[in-house]
């Protein structure tokens, strides 16, 4: 899955420690969301669009791999 | 539901686990015995056992604290790399149990009930120093790799 939330974070001046700070999580959640390491919960991807103010849809976009059935009945 | 100890028990387990360990580990040496007799106690060796069984149970202790003691914020991805080591350290134990019990399996002269027992003293810390080592990289040093 990729996503948009750091550009998104850039453009509102945000820096990963006020975002999480924010969204009540450690830095390095914010680092591993960014970077695609870390898929977040449903939970923490509508708070991550509240704080942003972008829909999650515009932060998070499904790839190709994201379809393919091998890898979403092993996740 | 299982509750982590607070975080401020992770600095505590970082300091008593290292010096019960030596404590255990020069026990074994026998130093205190000499010692012992040197001002003429009535059991030398009683010394040397209690602070033995004392750098054991310390080093034990602090395990536990620095394995189940809360980062400074505990949040999904923490409990996720938490869960994913405990996986990982388990199946490390799994493979070394199944290596090991094979290779003595095939030992001419296998070992007796102290070889076996230090063999599986061993799998268990291998499971729990794999559990600390691989969650606190992740944490602490592996994540930041990935800042761009």
């Amino acid at each position: 899955m990729k996503n948009n939330v750091k550009a998104i974070r850039v453009i509102k001046g945000l820096t990963q420690e006020e975002l999480a700070q924010l969204l009540g999580v450690s830095r390095q959640t914010i680092i591993s969301i960014e970077s695609s390491r870390y898929v977040p919960s449903t939970v923490l991807s509508l708070k991550i669009s509240k704080f942003l103010d972008k829909r999650v849809e515009e932060l998070f976009e499904l790839e190709k791999s994201d379809f393919d059935s091998k890898s979403s009945r092993s996740s | 539901m299982f509750k982590l100890l607070p975080h401020r028990y992770k600095r505590i387990g970082l300091i008593i686990a290292p010096t019960g360990f030596l404590l255990w580990i020069i026990m074994q040496i026998g130093l205190i015995t000499d010692f012992s007799q040197f001002i003429g106690l009535s059991n030398p060796k009683l010394l040397n056992v209690s602070f033995a069984i004392l750098g054991f149970f310390a080093f034990l202790f602090g395990m536990y604290a620095l394995s189940f003691s809360k980062e400074k914020i505990e949040d999904e991805m923490i409990k996720n790399v938490r869960l994913e080591s405990f996986q990982f350290a388990a199946l490390l134990q799994i493979l070394f149990l199944i290596i090991g019990l094979t290779c003595v399996g095939f030992m001419k002269n296998p070992p007796k009930d102290a070889g076996m027992m230090l063999f599986f003293i061993v799998a268990i810390f291998i499971f729990w120093i794999t559990y600390i080592i691989r969650f606190n990289y992740i944490v602490h040093i592996g994540i930041y790799k990935y800042e761009k």
